[in-house]
């Protein structure tokens, strides 16, 4: 196989230049020359980045700006495309033509119009992927698309869809981030791998731009992804760390479970006795995390059987954390108060942020499980991502017949998990540690599993979503009522308010002391009535304050 | 395939025959009230129209006969048509009977250009 300087060598055309080596280190930027950066496919990346950071950055995500940036970007993807699709005939396919009358049009509509446009381009993408969706039933029916692939993909499509239809101001700001954070990536990949191409055309001392603007951005990224594979030795490591395989399984899955077992027990405890140092100690422990990482790798490199086995022992982790929380819960000789226990309370009314924080704490094992190198930051991890205490919390709830208590710690359980499986599955393929020819060979497998557990995530975001807006509501309200009773208390000075609570039955609870029963209530329950939102539950205690003066002798 | 080039055939008649006539009532003051405009851009108007009439049915024609020239320059027009139905429905939030028609059939002649297996074979003769 002849090198690249033969071909060069016997190519008339070719000039040759003088090697940089000799450049100053002012005129490279992370070693690659300067002047690299100015070719037309680099230059395409750093207007990429420039109107992600912008659409990341901006401080009024509601305004027209937002909108006149994402056209932007759109209308510089349309631009790209349009010629990319120019240069070669072989791209010219059905949903690459497609993509650049609707990128177009969006463009178009965001930039001339993008207040009234921004929420009706997230209505019509969630639109488009519900008749793609559609369509993909239909190819399933006429036996065109394997089954489980079909189904999934539908699935993902629907949901995701329908949430777009249904949610767009609220999915708008998430939405936009996670497209923008993705393009910035794709920018800053297209940018350096340009330059750095180009500059090692320079080095060598060859002549010629690589300013192909026909190369397709995903080709690029494709093509950086190729050549990350981790060492060999590195995924034989990560194999061991996270398969209980060989003469020794069973004896480490029985190390598993009372590993398990003994981090339940110290997370319930620590939840009981409302001690956050012990639950973390619990967190540090973390086996939970090797199954589920084990079943992410094992989607990436197409290892069915052992995504199989992984995710079993995942599902006997689980179980075994709820039901300790729940035998905890039921012989620890202490009263555990779902709706006051600081522990509790923190762990069952799980937000889209903490999403966030499973996401990058998903990503951050992968990465680490992968670059021994950086190992050390494992534990980090582990608390970040916290699996167990979520569910020994559902086991100490439901214990006690606190099933939405319990539900909403499940839910948080669910999104840690779900985070983990599909950041750390991608992870470990931009890594390298999952080689992208082998993840390639088994696509139609792997791509079922990864969307039937995107659905799910699609779900979990969801139900996040709900649960943030009752709670933003249910803050509202709560601050109304305490507005009125705020009110109350000043026009009757013989009472102090003590709490306004908030227990896991959504009921809103204020405490009131003072000399008997407060005067002038049907008034009070009329204020309350109108400031709580309709249905909401608010209950008014009194404790009676006595009073002895005694003088002394 | 066939419904593809037979549509443009039909489209491009009736911009001829539209501009034929436009030529031919250019002279009419109710043809010039209608498109408040004077004589000579009447007849402009009707000119454009017919040759546009005509480059659809040469387009049709050539389509026909499998060039690629005639499938990117379809190509482009459904783009165009797509853009613009999308444009109508996210901008001006008319989700109007034409804007929704226009896309189907410019996705469904995008399909049959690019998206097709027998499309493919068909422009590779």
């Amino acid at each position: 196989m002849s090198s690249a300087s033969d071909s060069r060598s016997s190519d008339p055309t070719s000039v040759e230049l003088p090697i940089d080596d000799d450049l100053p280190s002012g005129d490279r930027l992370l070693g690659v020359p300067l002047r690299e950066f100015m070719q037309v496919r680099a230059l395409r990346g750093l207007v990429l980045v420039a109107i992600s950071a912008a659409i990341l950055l901006w401080p009024d995500r509601g305004g027209g700006v937002l909108g006149i940036l994402v056209g932007l970007a759109s209308g510089l993807f349309a631009a790209t495309t349009t010629i990319d699709l120019l240069r070669s005939r072989e791209r010219r396919r059905f949903p690459l033509v497609l993509s650049v009358g609707i990128t177009g049009g969006f463009a178009f509509a965001l930039v001339l119009h993008p207040e009234e446009s921004l929420t009706s381009v997230t209505q019509a993408t969630g639109g488009m992927m519900v008749a793609v969706a559609a369509v993909t039933v239909v190819l399933v029916t006429l036996r065109r698309h394997s089954v489980a692939w079909g189904i999934a993909k539908s699935v993902g499509l629907s949901v995701g869809g329908a949430l777009l239809i249904l949610f767009p101001d609220t999915l708008l700001v998430a939405a936009t981030s996670i497209a923008a954070g993705t393009s910035a990536a794709v920018g800053l990949i297209e940018v350096f791998t340009t330059a750095r191409d180009g500059g090692a055309r320079t080095d060598r001392g060859s002549a010629g731009g690589g300013s192909d603007l026909g190369t397709s951005a995903q080709r690029t990224v494709r093509s950086w992804i190729e050549r990350r594979p981790a060492e060999a030795e590195e995924r034989q490591g990560l194999r061991a760390k996270l398969y209980l395989e060989g003469p020794d399984a069973a004896v480490r899955f029985a190390r598993f479970v009372t590993l398990m077992v003994l981090a339940s027990v110290i997370a319930s405890v620590g939840v009981v006795v409302e001690s956050t140092a012990v639950v973390i100690g619990a967190m540090l422990i973390a086996p939970l995390m090797v199954p589920l990482m084990g079943t992410a790798y094992g989607v990436t490199m197409g290892w069915m059987r052992r995504t199989r086995r992984s995710a079993g022992i995942a599902l006997v982790g689980i179980s075994t954390a709820i039901a300790t929380g729940a035998v905890v819960g039921s012989v620890v000789p202490r009263s555990v108060d779902i709706d006051a226990n600081v522990e509790i309370l923190a762990r069952i009314a799980p937000t889209t942020l903490d999403l966030a924080i499973a996401v990058a704490a998903g990503a951050a094992g992968a990465y680490a499980l992968s670059r021994s190198d950086v190992s050390d930051s494992l534990p980090g991890v582990a608390v970040a991502i916290s699996l167990v205490p979520p569910l020994t919390v559902v086991g100490l709830c439901w214990q006690q017949a606190g099933w939405a208590a319990g539900n909403g710690a499940l839910l948080l359980f669910l999104t840690n998990a779900v985070a983990i499986l599909l950041a750390g599955g991608l992870t470990f393929v931009l890594v390298g540690a999952a080689p992208l020819a082998r993840t390639s060979r088994s696509r139609e497998r792997w791509s079922t599993v990864v969307v039937s557990v995107a659905s799910l995530g699609a779900v979990v975001v969801l139900l996040l979503l709900l649960n943030g807006a009752s709670q933003a509501r249910r803050e509202v309200a709560v601050n109304e009522v305490q507005d009125v009773m705020e009110d109350w208390t000043e026009a009757n000075p013989q009472y102090r308010l003590l709490e306004t609570r908030t227990p896991a039955d959504g009921t809103i609870v204020v405490d009131l002391v003072g000399p008997g029963r407060p005067p002038g209530l049907p008034a009070l329950v009329n204020d309350l009535r109108n400031a709580a939102e309709s249905g909401t539950e608010i209950r008014v205690t009194w404790v009676e304050q006595d009073q002895v003066t005694v003088t002394g002798d | 395939m066939t419904a593809v080039v037979v549509l443009g055939l039909l489209q491009g008649l009736f911009f001829l025959g539209v501009g034929i006539l436009v030529v031919v009532v250019a002279a009419e003051p109710e043809a010039q009230e209608a498109l408040e405009a004077d004589a000579g851009v009447v007849l402009v108007v009707g000119v454009t129209l017919a040759l546009l009439g005509l480059i659809g049915c040469a387009l049709a024609f050539l389509l026909a006969r499998g060039s690629e020239f005639a499938r990117s320059a379809y190509g482009i027009l459904n783009v165009l048509h797509v853009g613009g139905s999308i444009f109508t429905l996210v901008a001006v939030r008319e989700v109007a009977f034409g804007s929704v028609w226009s896309l189907l059939l410019a996705v469904t002649v995008l399909w049959c250009l690019y998206g097709s297996d027998t499309a493919a074979a068909y422009f590779d003769r």
